[in-house]
Order: structure tokens, then sequence, then C-alpha cells
């Protein structure tokens, strides 16, 4: 313990059983990399500042916007514009100055975990793709770093341990051993697609912050070889137990391997664009086209002022009828599950061409086409 | 009896989050009645639990199982 100072500060767990200033050390001298600045990065990165683990690494190429502040609650409206890495550590820095903070500005990439990784004694995934969680994946696997992973849907959101050092040079399972390559692009949605309750974010980084708290200090059980299921709604949760493999599938044979693979084009990423059209073509074309609106009955704002066919996302394979002879573009919020419907379109006969509008309602709206 | 379970966004597709289901034998069974009763879900990713434990093979199910069907999660 490095002073009274320090003793007054962390009192609360200092006294708790179990924990003591062995524990306190344990976190002043351990460092976590945590990626991702948003809305499972905010609480998490407040509670290990809070708690005095001695030095965290924070990497974010976003900036702050209004639609990130009822979730990422360490921004404010003074922060809009500003680089969410350096308002970060500003605000967690004027929480606690004895903790040393580094930050990245930039995305993440393949060279960021070989250069970076064997500075920290554990990795924190919370991003909110799937390119960027395969990535960091591999790169723990690889370079036998412990990963500590979190990821929200809608109302439910998942917490799980990686890659722990288990029984002699084993390690517990990883995200590839539960989905051992990435779904179709488009087909899972993001938080700005689908939605999020604010307080969820909130409540799976909190989960994962006591998650890194016990690994670093020895405390309780962390979650291996298991993945924590939690629904908001019916404070339900479900534990999933997956089996170690000697080797999981598909992972990247090394280092080399790894920093040649394209985890954009792993994703489906490349898929962009060949099957778009954006909303100034679209304008162009549109008295031959077909606009069919996929989002759900209750998706707002309605298309009312143009011509269109509104066909949820989930009865569009009983509905093709509908589409037959007509050119059509498919239209959603943001430009995701459009591009859903027309790689589903794909194994299908029909006789019309099919396109996802780039951007969806989101691009109609910034153009002021509705 | 044995009790369904769909996680995240595989309710959107099936509408429900939970159904019980009769006279189901093995899994392979069981994946062709959900087929069958949720055609959305042929063009979904999602990994199958049986009380608990990822389903690899064909498994015979025991009465007052519970499955799980879950997709992967990535929003942050």
């Amino acid at each position: 313990m490095k002073s009274s100072h320090s003793y007054n500060r962390y009192q609360r767990q200092l006294i708790l059983k179990g924990f003591g200033p062995i524990a306190q050390d344990k976190l002043s001298n351990a460092s976590v990399l945590v990626i991702g600045a948003g809305g499972l990065g905010c609480p998490l990165l407040q509670y290990l500042v809070a708690a005095g683990v001695g030095h965290i690494g924070i990497a974010d190429d976003d900036i702050v916007s209004l639609s990130n502040l009822h979730r990422q609650v360490l921004f404010t409206m003074e922060d809009i514009g500003k680089s969410k890495v350096e308002v970060a550590k500003k605000r967690l820095q004027s929480m606690n100055d004895e903790v040393d903070i580094t930050t990245w500005n930039e995305r993440w990439t393949q060279q960021h975990c070989v250069d970076h990784f064997n500075d920290y004694d554990l990795i924190v995934d919370a991003t909110d793709n799937f390119s960027s969680r395969y990535l960091i994946n591999d790169a723990a696997v690889l370079m036998g770093k412990t990963l500590v992973f979190g990821a929200v849907s809608q109302f439910e959101g998942q917490v799980a341990v990686f890659n722990y050092p288990t029984k002699g040079d084993n390690r517990s399972v990883n995200y590839r051993d539960y989905f051992s390559t990435p779904p179709k692009n488009g087909e899972v949605l993001n938080c700005s697609e689908a939605g999020v309750l604010g307080v969820l974010p909130g409540i799976i980084g909190t989960m994962q912050a006591i998650e890194v708290i016990k690994i670093l200090t020895g405390i309780g059980k962390p979650l291996i070889n298991k993945i924590l299921t939690y629904n908001s709604i019916t404070h339900e949760s479900y534990m999933l137990e997956l089996e170690n493999k000697s080797i999981s599938d598909n992972l990247p044979s090394g280092i080399e391997d790894f920093l040649n693979t394209s985890y954009a084009e792993l994703c489906g990423i490349s898929y962009f664009g060949i099957d778009e059209i954006d909303v100034d073509e679209w304008d162009k074309q549109k008295g031959n086209l077909l606009l069919v609106d996929i989002r759900e009955a209750h998706e707002l704002p309605k298309l009312s002022e143009l011509p269109h066919l509104a066909i949820p996302l989930s009865e569009l394979h009983n509905r093709l009828n509908e589409l037959t002879d007509a050119n059509v573009v498919f239209v959603c919020q943001s430009g995701r599950r459009s591009l859903q419907a027309v790689m589903m379109l794909k194994n299908e006969i029909i006789l019309s061409k099919v396109f996802s509008l780039k951007g969806g309602v989101d691009a109609m709206l910034t153009q002021k086409i509705i | 009896m044995v009790e369904i379970r769909f996680f995240g966004q595989l309710t959107d597709l099936t509408k429900t989050e939970k159904v019980l289901i009769e006279g189901m034998r093995d899994t392979d069974m069981l994946m062709n009645k959900i087929m069958e009763m949720y055609p959305a879900l042929a063009t979904a990713t999602f990994k199958v639990a049986l009380n608990n434990k990822l389903v690899n093979d064909n498994l015979e199910i025991a009465e007052n199982s519970i499955i799980a069907f879950m997709p992967p999660f990535s929003g942050g």
C-alpha cells in the first residue's frame, strides 16, 4: 500500500473479508487493456479506475456524439465532437490520479495487438462489431493472453473469460470454440440498427469489470469454459458450458498468418458495394424500382410520402410472390438488414434484380429525401 | 415435454422466447420440427445447446430438457 491517502481511498474494499492490502497491491501492480470506450467500455473503465487498477490502456478511434450519451456515461454534452479516449482519460484521471492511463485514438488493428498485448496482463473486448471481436480473440489466443469478453443484443448481454491458463500449458475456451466463424455481414444487428436500452451495456460492462478484478486478485471463480447470457427484461440468466478443444477451429496458425488475415473480409464487409445502390442513384432510377421497406411495423419514420411496399424482414420468406416482376430496392434503417435481405434472396429463384439502399432511411433523412 | 428457448435476435424471427414441444426423441428430430415451425431460422446463424451444453451430434433428449437456440452477440 503506497500511502495513507491510498488506504483512505480503498478503505471500503480493503476491509472486505478475503480482499485486504494483498489484493489491493495486486490491482495496483496490474495492467489492463480495454479496447472500445463505448457502451461497455465507459462503465467498465470507471470501475477499474475507481478500484485502483494500476495501469490502464484505452483504445477507440471514435468521437463523442449525442446518440452516445444515453449509455456512454463518461461523456457529457460539452464533449460532443471530441475524441472519446481523450475525454475518457481526463474524466477518469479526475476520479483517480493514482492510475496511469495510456490512450490510442486509433482503430485497433492486428499490428496494434502484436505491438502492445504483451505490455498488459489482461485484455478486455469492449468493441461493438464481429470483425474487431474475432481479431482480438485470435490475437489473445496466439499471444497467450486472457481475454474478458462482453457483448449485448437488444435486451440481452453476454460475459465470458477466454483463454485463461488452466492445468499445465492448457488454456480455457475462446470465442472460436463457440462460433468458429463470424456470421454473414448484416445478419446480426448492432446497437445502432437493433437499438439498446442504455442501462444494459452498463450492466454487462460492470460484469466484465468484476471478472477483471476477480482474475487480477484471484478472488472467486472467473467465467471460464462458460458463457453467461443475461436477460435484463426477465432477470433470467443462462449459463452455457463449452468444451475445451486442443486447437480451435479456423484460428490463424501463427502470428504471420494472423497478420495476413483480412478480418473485414472474414466478416463479409467486402460484400458492401456489390449489391448496394446509394441514395443519389436510387433517386435517379426510382421510376424503375420497387422500394420495399423491410423494417418491422413499429419502426419510424414511416415512408408514407414515397410509393413503397412494406414487408418486414421476418415475413419476407413468405411474401416473395409480391416481388416478382419489378426490380427491387430493399430499405431498412441503416442499410444492414436490407443487405441481409439481398443475400437471403440470392438463394431464391426470383425473376427480378434486387438491391440494398446504402445507408437506409438514415441516409434518406440526411439527404432530405424524406 | 421439452422447453425451447430462443435468445437475442432469433426472437425477431420466431416472435417468441419460449415454446414447449412434445414427443421429441432426439436433437435431429427437434431441429426438423423447429425449422418447420420457424422457416425464417433457415438463414440465421445460431448454436443449439441441450441442457446447457453445445450440441454437435445427434443427442437423445430426456423429458423436461431445456434446449437453447443462441445467436452470436456483437453489440457494445
